[in-house]
């Protein structure tokens, strides 16, 4: 795994991505810092953390779109493939430097408190509590983002699609207000939801048996909880939506000053849950192409 | 063929199909102990596939491939430890140079800080590529990408070294150092070459495996097939004669081997494909002329390839005959 961390150090740095992606968030942060607490004049330094995930947004694709869409057009893939390491030690290897990218400006970052502590107090924990929420947040979007590149053969179109991806995450929330909110809409969203867990089961297994048990126990499932808790099901849909955002998750914890260890926990578990699928695309290429 | 080292490379009934395309089938041979071996085939044999799979970039959909006995898919990274492969386009990265990337594949194959730069100057050395070591790869010829790749391949001395199509976008010169390189390799590795360069195989390999739409057809001594295809002139005629008259004139002809007849596109003619061990046109010449039969074409043609690979799929499919 540290071979490829290191490789993918040179290569975003030999390349100045790595360089331009920290000078753009510096840059936006330094602006928003500029404009929310300066011009606002909030004490509060983590409340500009909020305008800098919308950063991400553009910088984490640029970071991730050449990882494997990039190897497979310049034929590295067979190289990766050839060599004595895992797909976990590829994956991680190039998540991690992905990250470093990220974490490098941020360290950066670190420092701002002590540079403007002659401006006045400045709450310095939740200035460190939203570097790690942000943090995170990179770390769930940066999994999603490898996760798309290991899907296609073009790097630009892997940009698009991961651009693509990060703003409906990102807008998801608001989006989510347009979704009806009555209990048997929320039901239809949930037997659908059972029919996809069963549509991966089948992708997964290709058992017909497995297929079938998923979707029958979800279904049951949802429909017990409609019969008994139907009032549970009100409103669910944009709440649920909500809560699967990493960005709204963070904006509701460590933008308002709240470091909450369940975001953090879900952002891994995104991150994992990503990290998994780009590994398992990456085995399947070896059976498949 | 050198003993030096013992690895044992086995491909035990290797298929692999792509949906409904089977590319290799029920492939079955042994890598035994250093020595270069040749994989020869037409574009779409199988070579590829054959090497991907080898290398452990490719799962068979059938079959297994061992290494001394371990196998690729139940440790694939111990067996991969030991090998090198260079694909057919070399797998380089623009953005790196020579030493940065042989560096980086040093680390990957578990070579040590303390010894990676030595390892990473001799496979720069043994490739010729220490020229260019400390330029971007992006900015090197297609030559040198190419024998950087070789580099890769060789770097942390792995026992078996696959390549695939090697001498590929070099010039004369290159070629001759390539192939003088992988002669001597030859002599302490097992080194398993694809081409479908029948001349390039015969100078170098010890062994060859021919491959034809996916099955092994031929698997022997380079001698051995050299012996089988090298004689191969082949005379194509049209003359103006019959059959037997034709026949009977050819007949005292020394090194023939077979001729084939058939009517000519025009009326009384005859179209005559004559397998000989040497060129014997100015004897066909003579005899025809002897004989008095007008010859409306002659041609003289080597046997190539193509011919080579009919030539033995026919054998294989009829070797009852043989």
């Amino acid at each position: 795994m540290t071979a490829i961390y290191k490789r993918e150090l040179i290569s975003h740095y030999g390349t100045m991505l790595g360089w331009a992606a920290g000078a753009v968030l510096l840059g936006f942060e330094g602006l928003f810092l500029w404009y929310v607490n300066f011009t606002g004049g909030y004490a509060q330094l983590h409340y500009s953390l909020s305008y800098l995930a919308m950063v991400l947004l553009p910088v984490v694709p640029a970071i991730t779109m050449q990882s494997f869409a990039g190897e497979k057009r310049q034929k590295t893939d067979l190289l990766l493939s050839s060599l004595p390491l895992s797909a976990y030690d590829v994956v991680l290897g190039k998540f991690l430097a992905a990250l470093t990218v990220v974490l490098l400006p941020e360290l950066v970052m670190g420092v701002y408190p002590l540079l403007l502590s002659g401006v006045g107090p400045i709450p310095v924990l939740s200035w460190f509590g939203g570097l790690t929420g942000f943090f995170f947040l990179a770390a769930a979007a940066a999994a999603l983002g490898l996760w798309i590149s290991s899907l296609v053969e073009n790097p630009a179109l892997a940009a698009a699609l991961s651009l693509g991806a990060l703003l409906l995450l990102y807008f998801l929330e608001p989006l989510a207000l347009y979704l009806p909110t009555g209990a048997g809409a929320t039901l239809a969203f949930f037997l659908l939801l059972g029919l996809l867990l069963g549509l991966a089961a089948w992708y997964f297994s290709r058992s017909r048996l497995l297929t079938g048990i998923t979707v029958i126990l979800s279904w049951l499932a949802v429909l017990l909880v409609y019969f008994f808790r139907q009032e549970a099901f009100q409103g669910l849909l944009p709440r649920l939506m909500g809560a699967l955002s990493p960005f709204s998750r963070y904006a509701g914890s460590f933008m308002v000053g709240l470091f909450d260890w369940g975001t953090l926990i879900y952002d891994l578990s995104f991150a994992a849950l990503f990290l998994h699928l780009t590994r398992e695309n990456l085995e399947k290429r070896r059976w498949n192409a | 063929m050198a003993e030096e080292k013992g690895m044992v490379i086995e491909l035990k009934g290797i298929t692999k199909r792509y949906g409904a395309v089977t590319a290799v089938e029920d492939l079955s041979f042994t890598l035994d102990g250093a020595g270069v071996y040749g994989l020869l085939g037409p574009n779409g044999a199988g070579k590829t596939t054959t090497m991907n799979i080898l290398t452990g970039i490719l799962a068979p959909t059938e079959g297994r491939v061992l290494c001394d006995g371990l196998d690729l898919l139940e440790e694939p990274l111990s067996v991969k430890r030991r090998m090198g492969y260079l694909p057919e386009q070399p797998p380089v990265y623009p953005e790196l140079t020579p030493r940065e990337y042989l560096s980086f594949v040093a680390d990957a194959r578990g070579c040590d800080r303390g010894r990676r730069a030595a390892v990473v100057s001799h496979a720069l050395a043994a490739a010729g590529v220490e020229k260019v070591a400390d330029r971007l790869t992006g900015q090197l010829s297609k030559g040198y990408r190419q024998r950087l790749g070789i580099a890769m391949a060789l770097v942390g001395d792995p026992e078996l070294i696959v390549l695939d199509e090697p001498t590929a976008g070099l010039d004369p010169l290159q070629i001759g150092e390539v192939r003088t390189l992988i002669r001597e390799l030859g002599e302490h590795h097992i080194v398993l070459l694809s081409s479908h360069i029948l001349p390039e195989i015969r100078v170098v390999a010890d062994r060859v495996l021919i491959l034809s739409h996916g099955k092994l057809v031929a698997d022997e001594a380079t001698e051995t097939l050299t012996q089988r295809t090298e004689s191969g002139v082949v005379h194509l005629l049209t003359v103006r004669a019959g059959e037997r008259e034709l026949r009977k004139a050819l007949a005292g002809l020394k090194g023939v081997r077979s001729l084939r007849l058939e009517r000519g596109e025009r009326p009384g003619t005859l179209d005559a494909e004559l397998r000989a061990k040497d060129d014997v046109t100015e004897a066909v010449s003579a005899a025809l002329m002897d004989a008095r039969i007008p010859v409306t074409r002659l041609e003289t043609r080597e046997r190539d390839l193509e011919e080579v690979f009919r030539g033995l799929t026919e054998e294989e499919n009829n070797d009852g005959d043989l």
